[in-house]
């Protein structure tokens, strides 16, 4: 009873202070909710029956997406791993109508979220409203990414990262998972409209700017929309990907005949945007104003500089039930925590070890049993001798303190030691201290884990780490989202090997719906992904492999194929040079393997 | 048991924490008086250069279309018939150039705008393409239309809905509150709300789209400002025709700020 006026002063207090906050947000908002029907009376022809290939008029597509487009190919719809792709959150006005509703806080009745639902392929969005920050760089990218909304007079305005590498319209013209969302979402009584603003550092040369409107429908019925990918064309052989060379693509000019649009137009570019292009448009040779092209950083020419490890910090990122990522300087690390102990794949530099171990130890205190090595890169194993010491392996022998064990295939031993009597490339304390020489080897740590030899790929002693129970892939350096794939040739590996070890990785992994989540998948390098990330990639790698062999069929030599830029449409993804690795290297190991050998 | 000395406790806490807003509400009222003029009461600052950026509907907006293509449009029969005896050089004959210029079709022209005001009562928007005027009255118009942009009557847009915060405020507070006469007041938001009546017939194509001299044009005007430094007018446009449209035709076309005026570049109406 002593304690009664304090109580009922915090109560009141309370009461006025969401009051107070009430108020204010009540000001600020326009209520959304509700049933929405698309209305079509813009770009009708795109949003129903869809444009034809090669009709980019009025798109700021820069060279590189001009390209991209040039290359895709329909049928590439028909694949299981392309049949369920959602439109992606820039491209959802375009069809189907759709449902917005609030997430409230229950105790404060303030707006956590908006939601907004698109019959069309069933996609929901959630607009974060309460201020929580977009999620790490280094985290999964979705078809709609991560948005947060805030209320700028009577617009909500929302912005969204971390999308997938999508297409924007249904013909190929696509923005890269470096591209970002900016909306604005207006009503005025029973329509709404929706601003889209997307930008990418990689395929538009200028921001590309859409508005799309809908009517207030409360009597409509959504329906769910479910999507069971097949086979459409059999025998198919194994990691088929239909497309076109770009500068052969018959279809570049058909929207010329079909639809008289001036051959000057249908490719696109910024400048078809502006109303100066109609001079164009009466006369091709007619000068005008350069449009600025102001979103496309230059490739750097340069590889960056080393890291300094003294300043690297290792970030932890949640990857699926029991696995976990870690980036730091080298390539990434997997953590997977079982029942009594964890296994660690990969191990960066040795300097930066302290640093992944209390890393670990945020994650878990059991002891590391294990570290599996994908390969034997220097930024993958440099760390090996010194993680060992911090681990402690069941029944370990042959030291006076116990370490934990080191995995790996066959071949990475073979290439980090010498033959007896020889200076070996690295020192005996880094070598794995099991090896296997078969397909696969199977270990279990609170759940099966699959350790896959993948031959001739990245290099001849690959291995990718399944985790079964955890649904997670481990991939080393065959896969990485920073990189054009990484061939050392002088070590066994291939670019057909690499692109089989691609393939193998989509047969294993499953979505867990409309090509997203399910299996998640940890790259050598660059941010955590699901299969179609790893489609994604095989496709733009396979693409790339056409190209140089219809070069190599046109008789080019090695100089000549450079010269036409075959990865173009890519580099400003993956072209980035590294330290060891650019696209000219890139190129060049595919020109080496692909040219037909002398008898 | 419960003490019944609780409720007036927190009736009164509900009561005080509903009032404090409109207090503070009524202090910013007080301070800064009701503007007497359209101007003075602006929300947001739609004047000056903005380049119209074609992304959609370019077939149909930077060139002009076959005859007979109606993509999009809600048209109905007899405007269908209408759209299908277009012919340009009779236009031209008659002096009509013009017919496509007119206010549900002048913003989708590729071109530029100017916006400013006339007075503290009246909006100007001019086009380069067409040179054409608009002019959107806040007051009582001193046109009375009959031409190719009718007459336009404008506001700021009001919220709609039920604020209940509003009916805690003081009478007469044009920020919260209800009037002397009882209605609730609501909110100006930042869009400008423009109704044209009263236009010469013209197309709602260059192609010969037909709209009839009933039809009654509403528009939004709503401007964004970007981290990036761009800024958006944003014109939501719905046209009703009952002579020659299904439904209402709802376009939205968007213009880019201009940071100077050096792009201006007027021409005349054309009828091709």
């Amino acid at each position: 009873m002593s304690h009664y006026p304090t109580t009922l002063f915090v109560r009141a207090g309370l009461v006025l202070c969401t009051g107070i906050l009430c108020a204010s947000c009540v000001y600020g908002q326009v209520d959304l909710s509700g049933d929405w029907s698309l209305l079509m009376h813009e770009d009708e022809a795109w949003r129903g029956p869809g444009p034809d290939l090669g009709e980019y008029e009025g798109l700021p597509l820069n060279a590189a997406g001009k390209m991209r487009a040039w290359s895709w190919n329909a049928s590439i719809n028909t694949l299981p791993t392309h049949q369920c792709i959602p439109l992606p959150a820039d491209d959802f006005t375009d069809f189907g109508n759709i449902r917005i509703w609030q997430q409230v806080d229950p105790a404060t009745q303030e707006v956590v979220a908006w939601h907004e639902y698109t019959e069309w392929q069933a996609q929901e969005r959630v607009i974060w409203m309460d201020g929580r920050p977009h999620p790490q760089e280094l985290a999964a990218h979705t078809w709609q990414g991560f948005s947060t909304g805030k209320w700028e007079r009577n617009e909500l305005t929302i912005n969204t990262t971390h999308l997938k590498d999508a297409q924007f319209e249904r013909v190929g013209t696509y923005r890269s998972d470096r591209g970002t969302l900016e909306e604005h979402w207006i009503r005025h009584g029973n329509y709404l409209t929706v601003m889209l603003i997307i930008s990418d550092p990689v395929y538009l040369a200028q921001p590309l700017v859409r508005t799309r409107q809908y009517v207030f429908d409360p009597d409509q019925k959504m329906r769910g929309y479910s999507c069971v990918p097949t086979a459409e064309i059999a025998n198919r052989p194994p990691g088929y990907v239909p497309d076109y060379i770009p500068w052969k693509n018959p279809y570049k000019f058909d929207a010329v005949k079909r639809y008289k649009v001036p051959e000057i137009a249908v490719s696109g570019g910024p400048e078809t945007m502006y109303p100066e292009f109609l001079a164009k448009v009466k006369n091709p040779n007619a000068k005008i104003p350069e449009v600025t092209e102001n979103s496309m950083p230059p490739v750097p020419a340069a590889p960056p500089t080393p890291p300094d490890l003294d300043h690297v910090t290792i970030t932890t990122l949640p990857v699926q039930r029991n696995v976990y990522m870690l980036a730091g300087a080298g390539g990434n690390i997997t953590v997977q925590v079982g029942d009594y102990s964890v296994y660690v794949v990969d191990s960066e530099f040795a300097p930066l070890v302290p640093k992944i171990v209390a890393a670990i130890k945020q994650i878990t205190d059991k002891p590391i049993r294990y570290i599996i090595n994908t390969s034997f890169d220097a930024d993958h194993i440099g760390g090996n001798a010194e993680l060992a010491k911090a681990g402690n392996q069941i029944g370990g022998f042959g030291t006076d303190k116990p370490t934990s064990a080191i995995l790996a295939q066959e071949n990475v031993l073979m290439r980090m030691s010498a033959p007896s009597g020889q200076v070996s490339p690295t020192p005996e304390s880094m070598w794995p201290t099991e090896t296997y020489a078969t397909t696969e080897m199977q270990l279990s740590n609170g759940e099966g884990i699959q350790v896959i030899h993948e031959p001739a790929a990245h290099t001849d002693g690959d291995s990718i780490i399944y985790f079964h129970g955890s649904d997670v892939i481990s991939t080393g350096d065959i896969f990485s989202t920073v990189t054009y794939p990484v061939i050392d040739q002088k070590h066994g590996g291939s670019f057909k090997g690499t692109l089989a070890a691609l393939n193998h990785i989509i047969e294993l992994s499953i979505p867990k719906e409309k090509q997203e989540g399910g299996t998640y998948i940890i790259p050598g390098h660059g941010r955590i992904c699901d299969q179609a990330d790893v489609v994604s990639y095989r496709d733009m790698v396979t693409m790339i492999g056409h190209r140089i062999s219809d070069l190599i069929a046109d008789g080019k030599t090695l100089e000549q194929v450079e010269a036409e830029q075959p990865t173009m449409d890519f580099d400003g993804r993956y072209g980035a040079p590294t330290p060891y690795w650019t696209k000219e290297m890139f190129i060049e190991t595919v020109y080496n393997e692909l040219r037909p050998t002398k008898k | 048991m419960r003490d019944s000395s609780v409720t007036p406790v927190l009736a009164f806490a509900v009561f005080f924490s509903f009032l404090f807003p409109m207090v503070l509400h009524a202090q910013a009222g007080t301070a800064a008086a009701a503007p007497a003029t359209a101007k003075a009461a602006a929300p947001i600052d739609f004047t000056g250069q903005w380049v119209s950026v074609v992304t959609e509907d370019w077939r149909w907006r930077m060139v002009t279309p076959a005859k007979g293509d109606f993509t999009s449009i809600p048209l109905n029969e007899a405007g269908q018939k209408i759209g299908d005896a277009w012919d340009p050089a009779k236009d031209e004959a008659a002096g009509l150039q013009c017919k496509a210029y007119a206010a549900p079709n002048i913003l989708r022209m590729p071109g530029r705008l100017r916006i400013s005001w006339a007075d503290d009562n009246t909006l100007k928007l001019q086009t380069d393409t067409g040179m054409q005027n608009r002019m959107f009255y806040f007051e009582e118009p001193n046109s009375k239309g009959g031409d190719w942009q009718g007459v336009s009557r404008a506001s700021w847009e009001l919220t709609t809905g039920f604020n209940f915060m509003s009916v805690m405020g003081a009478s007469g507070d044009p920020e919260s509150g209800r009037q002397a006469n009882g209605k609730r007041n609501r909110k100006p938001t930042s869009s400008l709300k423009v109704v044209t009546t009263n236009m010469r017939a013209g197309y709602l194509r260059k192609n010969g789209v037909p709209f009839s001299d009933k039809a009654v044009l509403e528009e939004y005007f709503d401007r964004t400002i970007e981290a990036n430094g761009d800024s958006w007018l944003v014109v939501t446009s719905i046209l009703d025709d009952p002579v020659y449209l299904n439904q209402p035709f709802v376009l939205t076309t968007q213009f880019k700020k201009e940071a100077d005026e050096s792009g201006w570049n007027p021409t005349p109406c054309s009828a091709r």
